[in-house]
C-alpha cells in the first residue's frame, strides 16, 4: 500500500514537470494572441516560475530513485487512442538515465531562461523566445521521461520544431532563415528513421515499450534494421557524420538558445535515444558497429574542423560534435553506463562555455590589444608531429569543413531540380486543361455552328 | 422519440439557400449566411453526439417512397457522415464569418449555399438518385461560375471548371444507372437504396465498370493527380466559398465508401490496390510541386492535392489502423487547410497577391497573421499532440507492415509537404521586406481583425482539441472501417 501511495505521489510530481512548461507556453499564448503581448516582466515571470516548479519536481524524482537505488519505475499514464489492433500507450519510464536526464534539463533550461531575461532585454520576440523556450522544455522533458518510444517520438519532434524556430529568432535577416530551413529540413528527413524504426518495433517485439523491450524475441535482422533507423535519427538530430555541418549554422540563434540546444540538450537527444534502444542494439553486430564508424568519424571531423574555425561559437560546435560523437561511438562500443557521465559532463561544460562566449570574445580582443600579440596555437600535440604535407592536407579538409556542404548539395540539389522540372511540366498541364482544351471544345462547337448554318432549311428541317 | 436530424440539417441547408437567394444586399447576405451556418453547426454537432455507435448503422433514418418497389428516398447518418456533416457546417461557418468581405458577395455566398446543400445532401443520402443529384448540385456552382467567367472574359479560360463539373457528374450518373439496371434486373426490392440492409452486390461484369466510373468522379472531387487541374485553379481565382467547400469536405472519399463499399464490394477490393497506388503517386508529386511553388495559395492547393491522396492510400491499404488514419486525416485538412485558405485569401484581400517573391517581413505588420498561419500549417502537417498527428501515425502504422516501401514514400511525401509550408512561410512573413523597385509590396499589411482571429483560433482549437482526445472521433468512424476492413475478408 505504501508502494503504491508511493507510485502515486511520484505520479503526480512527474506529470507536473512537463505540465507546467506547457502551461506557461498555453498561458502566454493565449495572452498574447487574445490581447497585447505581455510585459518582459510578466513573461519572465510565468515562465520562470513554471521552469522553478519542473526543477523542483525533477529533484524530488531524483532523490526518490536514488532512494530506491535506482529501482526502475514505470508508470502507465492510460492510452492515448486505440483501435482494435493498435493502441498508443502514455507512459513514463523512471530510471537513473531518465531521472539523471530530467534533473540536467529543467537545471539548463531555468538557468538558460534566466540568463535570457538579462540578455534579450528589449530584444523584439522576447515574449516568442520564452514561448518557444517554453515548448522545448516540455518536449524535452517529455522525451527524457518517456516510457515507450511513440512518446519519445512527440518530444523528439516538439524538441525538433522549438529549435528551428529559435534559430530563425532574429528573421529580419535572411541568414539565419536560411540555416532555419537547412536544419529543419535535415531534422524531417532524418526524423523518418525514428518513425519507421518505431512502427517496425511495434511489428517486430512486444510493443515500444522503453525498459520493457523483449529485445529478446526480436530477431537478429530487424535488430539491424531498427538499429540503423535509429542510427539515422540520430545523425540529425545530434549532428554526426555526414549530415553535422548544420550545427555550426544552427549558432545564428540568441547565445541562449544555442548553449541550451546544441550545447547542453538537444544536440544530446540523439544520445539518449540510442541509449534507450541499447538492449535492440546489442542484438545486431551489424548496427552496433554502424554506429561506433559514424560516432569516431564525426569525432575525427570535429576535431580536426575545431582547429581552424575563426570564431568562437562554431569553435564550440565542432567542439560539441567532437564530443557528441565520441559518446555516440561509445553507444556502439557498448560503454553505456559511462556515456551518461559523459554526456551530463558535457552538457554543463558547453553551456557555460557557450553562454560565456560572447563576453570571452571581448575579453580576449581586449587582452591581445592591450598586449598588442599575436597568439599562435598549435595544431595539438598530435597533429603537429605529423609530415607537412600530411598537416596542410588536414588544414584543408577541415578548413572546407570535409566538404559536407558538397555532400547535402549534392543530395538537395537533384531534387531542388526536380521540383523546378515538375512545377513547370504543372503549370504546362494546368494551362493546357484550362486554355488549350477549351479553346478546341470552342472551335468543335464553333465548327458545329457553321455547318448548321450551311445547310439549306430543308436539311435542318429534315 | 425521433428527431429527423438528418431531414434537419439538408432543411437548414435548404432554407438557407433559400433565404440567400432573396436578399438583395451583400451586408444582409452575410448576416443570413452566419444565422444558418451557426445554426447548421448547432444542429449537426447534435446529431453527432447523439449517434450511438452500433456498428455500421444508419441512424435517424426518414424514408419517402416515391416509386413503390423502385425508388424511396432515403435521408439518414452513419457514425462518418455525422463527423463529415459537422465538419462542413464548421467550414461553411468559418467561411461565411472570416472571410474577406470582398470575396462574401451576395453572389458568392449564394454559390456556397448552393454547394452546402449539395454537401449536405450527399452525406446524409442512401439512397442512389438524391445521392446522384446532391453530388450533382456540389459541382453546380464550379460550372455557373466557368459560365459566368465565360460570358464577362469572352472565352473559355478555365476549362479545368467545366472538366471537374462535367467529370465528377457524368461518370458518376454513369455508374447509378448501371447500377440501376443491374439491380434491376436481378429483382431486387429497391434497387437503388444503399442501406446495409437493402442494398446488394451486383454482378461482378456491371461491378468493374461501375467502379472504374465512380473512381473518375471520386478522383475529380479529390483532385487526385492526374485528375486535379482544377483545385489549384479554384484555390488560386475562386470561387472562393463553394471551391473551399469542395475541397475541405473530403467528398470523393465518401463516394468510395458509400457507394464502393456498399454496392461493388468485389469490384472495390480488386481495385482498391490501384486507387492506393495513384494515390500515392498524386501525394508525391504534390508534395515535390508544392516545395517548388512562389505564391502561398498554390502551396496550400498542393498540400491538399498531397493529403488527399494520403488518405486515398489509406482507405486502399483495407486495414483498420490505415482506414481510421485516411478518415481522420480528412477531418484533419478540412479543417486546418481550409483555414490556411482563408489566411491566404485575408493576405490577398490586402495585398493583392500571395506571390512570396513579392512578399516579405509580413510579421512586422502583422504578428498575428503570421503566428495563425503559421499555426494552422504545423497543425495541418502533424505536429504532435493534433489530429493531423494521430491521423499520420495510423496511417503509418497501417501501411508500413503492409506495404514498406509505399510507406517510406508517403512518409517522404508528409516530410515534403512541412518543408514546402516552411518555407512558404518563412519567404512570405518573414525576412527583411522585398525591395519596392524589384516589384515588392509597397502598401502596409493590417493584422487580422477580430472575427478572423477567433475563427483561425477555433480551427485550430478543433484540430488540437481532437488531437488531444481522439477516441470519440474514433469510435464514431469505427463502424464505417469495419465496413471497408470487411472488404478484404
Amino acid at each position: 500500500m505504501l508502494h503504491s501511495h508511493l507510485t502515486d505521489v511520484v505520479t503526480i510530481v512527474v506529470v507536473l514537470a512537463p505540465a507546467l512548461s506547457m502551461l506557461a507556453f498555453v498561458v502566454l499564448s493565449i495572452v498574447g494572441l487574445l490581447g497585447p503581448m505581455p510585459s518582459e516582466r510578466l513573461t519572465r515571470t510565468i515562465t520562470i516560475s513554471a521552469l522553478l516548479g519542473s526543477f523542483v519536481a525533477a529533484l524530488l524524482v531524483f532523490v526518490t530513485l536514488a532512494e530506491r537505488h535506482w529501482a526502475p519505475l514505470h508508470i502507465p499514464l492510460g492510452i492515448w487512442f486505440s483501435t482494435p489492433h493498435y493502441k498508443f500507450h502514455l507512459a513514463f519510464h523512471l530510471d537513473l538515465y531518465s531521472s539523471t536526464m530530467l534533473l540536467l534539463t529543467t537545471v539548463v533550461t531555468l538557468l538558460a531562461a534566466k540568463f535570457s531575461g538579462t540578455y534579450l532585454h528589449r530584444e523584439p520576440g522576447f515574449t516568442r523566445f520564452f514561448m518557444l523556450l517554453s515548448i522545448f522544455s516540455t518536449g524535452m522533458q517529455l522525451l527524457v521521461l518517456a516510457g515507450t518510444f511513440d512518446l519519445l517520438f512527440v518530444g523528439w519532434e516538439l524538441v525538433g520544431l522549438s529549435s528551428v524556430l529559435l534559430v530563425a529568432f532574429y528573421n529580419d535577416r535572411i541568414a539565419p532563415l536560411k540555416a532555419s530551413l537547412r536544419i529543419f529540413i535535415i531534422y524531417r528527413l532524418c526524423d523518418l528513421g525514428l518513425l519507421v524504426g518505431n512502427s517496425f518495433l511495434h511489428r517486430a517485439g512486444h510493443g515500444p515499450e522503453i525498459g520493457d523491450l523483449h529485445a529478446e524475441m526480436i530477431s537478429p535482422f530487424w535488430a539491424t534494421v531498427i538499429g540503423l533507423c535509429f542510427l539515422l535519427a540520430t545523425i540529425g538530430k545530434s549532428a554526426q557524420f555526414p549530415l553535422g555541418g548544420w550545427l555550426p549554422r544552427a549558432m545564428e540563434g540568441p547565445t541562449s538558445s544555442s548553449a541550451l540546444f546544441y550545447g547542453a540538450l538537444s544536440v544530446h537527444a540523439g544520445v539518449y535515444l540510442l541509449l534507450r534502444a541499447g538492449p535492440v542494439l546489442d542484438r545486431s553486430m551489424i548496427a552496433s558497429s554502424a554506429i561506433a564508424v559514424v560516432g569516431l568519424s564525426t569525432a575525427f571531423m570535429g576535431t580536426l574542423c575545431w582547429r581552424v574555425q575563426a570564431d568562437v561559437k562554431s569553435e564550440l560546435a565542432f567542439a560539441t560534435m567532437t564530443q557528441v560523437g565520441l559518446m555516440v561511438a561509445e553507444i556502439g562500443l557498448g560503454f553505456r553506463r559511462f556515456v551518461l557521465l559523459h554526456l551530463v559532463a558535457h552538457a554543463c561544460l558547453r553551456t557555460y562555455q557557450l553562454l560565456r562566449s560572447p563576453s570571452a570574445l571581448a575579453d580576449v580582443n581586449a587582452i591581445r590589444f592591450a598586449q598588442d600579440a599575436v597568439s599562435r596555437r598549435g595544431a595539438g600535440p598530435f597533429i603537429d608531429h605529423l609530415p607537412k604535407t600530411w598537416r596542410h592536407a588536414l588544414y584543408r579538409l577541415a578548413w572546407e569543413r570535409f566538404q559536407l556542404d558538397v555532400f547535402e548539395s549534392t543530395i538537395t540539389a537533384p531534387v531542388n531540380r526536380l521540383t523546378q522540372v515538375l512545377a513547370k511540366q504543372e503549370e504546362r498541364f494546368t494551362h493546357f486543361v484550362d486554355d488549350q482544351l477549351a479553346k478546341k471544345i470552342q472551335q468543335v462547337g464553333a465548327k458545329k455552328d457553321l455547318m448548321g448554318a450551311a445547310q439549306s432549311p430543308e436539311d435542318r428541317q429534315r | 422519440m425521433k428527431l429527423h436530424l438528418a431531414l434537419v440539417s439538408l432543411l437548414i441547408a435548404c432554407m438557407g439557400f433559400g433565404a440567400l437567394s432573396l436578399q438583395r444586399t451583400d451586408k444582409r447576405t452575410r448576416i443570413v449566411a452566419r444565422c444558418f451556418a451557426a445554426l447548421g453547426v448547432v444542429v449537426s454537432f447534435i446529431a453527432m453526439c447523439l449517434y450511438v455507435q452500433k456498428g455500421d448503422s444508419v441512424q435517424n433514418i426518414d424514408t419517402w417512397v416515391v416509386v413503390q418497389g423502385v425508388w424511396a428516398i432515403h435521408l439518414g447518418l452513419d457514425g462518418t457522415s455525422s463527423t463529415l456533416l459537422t465538419l462542413a457546417y464548421v467550414i461553411y461557418a468559418a467561411l461565411t464569418m472570416a472571410a474577406p468581405h470582398s470575396y462574401v458577395t451576395r453572389k458568392a455566398l449564394q454559390a456556397g449555399a448552393l454547394t452546402m446543400v449539395g454537401v449536405v445532401g450527399v452525406l446524409c443520402a442512401w439512397d442512389l438518385v438524391t445521392f446522384a443529384v446532391a453530388w450533382f448540385l456540389t459541382a453546380l456552382p464550379l460550372y455557373l461560375s466557368a459560365r459566368r467567367q465565360r460570358r464577362t472574359q469572352g472565352t473559355y479560360a478555365i476549362g479545368s471548371l467545366n472538366l471537374a463539373f462535367w467529370g465528377s457528374v457524368l461518370p458518376l450518373i454513369g455508374a447509378v444507372v448501371i447500377i440501376a439496371v443491374a439491380h434491376g434486373g436481378d429483382g431486387t426490392h429497391y434497387p437503388l437504396s444503399l442501406q446495409l440492409d437493402d442494398s446488394k452486390p451486383i454482378a461482378l461484369s456491371w461491378q468493374y465498370v461501375a467502379f472504374y466510373l465512380l473512381a473518375v468522379s471520386a478522383f475529380i472531387r479529390a483532385a487526385v493527380i492526374p485528375f486535379h487541374a482544377s483545385l489549384p485553379r479554384v484555390v488560386q481565382h475562386g470561387p472562393f466559398i463553394s471551391g473551399t467547400l469542395l475541397a475541405g469536405t473530403q467528398l470523393g472519399l465518401v463516394l468510395f465508401i458509400r457507394l464502393g463499399a456498399h454496392v461493388l464490394p468485389t469490384a472495390s477490393y480488386e481495385c482498391l490496390p490501384f486507387v492506393g497506388w495513384l494515390g500515392l503517386y498524386s501525394t508525391v508529386l504534390a508534395a515535390l510541386v508544392a516545395t517548388a511553388q512562389k505564391d502561398l495559395r498554390q502551396i496550400v492547393a498542393y498540400i491538399i492535392i498531397s493529403q488527399s491522396g494520403l488518405a486515398m492510400v489509406g482507405v486502399a491499404s483495407l486495414n483498420e489502423q490505415g482506414v481510421a488514419g485516411a478518415l481522420l486525416q480528412s477531418v484533419t485538412t478540412g479543417l486546418g487547410a481550409v483555414g490556411l485558405m482563408l489566411l491566404s485569401w485575408s493576405l490577398a484581400d490586402r495585398t493583392a497577391t500571395t506571390d512570396v517573391t513579392r512578399l516579405g517581413g509580413l510579421v512586422k505588420q502583422s504578428p498575428r497573421f503570421a503566428a495563425l498561419w503559421f499555426t494552422l500549417g504545423i497543425v495541418t502537417i502533424g505536429l504532435p499532440g493534433t489530429l493531423g498527428f494521430i491521423a499520420e501515425d495510423l496511417l503509418v502504422q497501417g501501411i508500413l507492415g503492409q506495404h514498406p516501401v509505399l510507406a517510406l514514400l508517403f512518409i517522404l511525401a508528409t516530410a515534403l509537404n512541412a518543408i514546402a509550408f516552411l518555407r512558404g512561410f518563412y519567404r512570405a512573413f518573414l525576412g527583411p521586406p522585398g525591395r519596392v523597385e524589384l516589384g515588392a509590396l509597397p502598401v502596409s499589411v493590417h493584422d487580422l481583425v477580430f472575427r478572423e482571429r477567433v475563427v483561425a483560433l477555433v480551427l485550430i482549437a478543433l484540430v488540437i482539441g481532437g488531437g488531444l482526445y481522439p477516441q470519440p472521433l474514433l469510435d464514431h468512424i469505427s463502424g464505417t472501417v469495419e465496413t471497408i476492413v470487411r472488404l478484404s475478408r
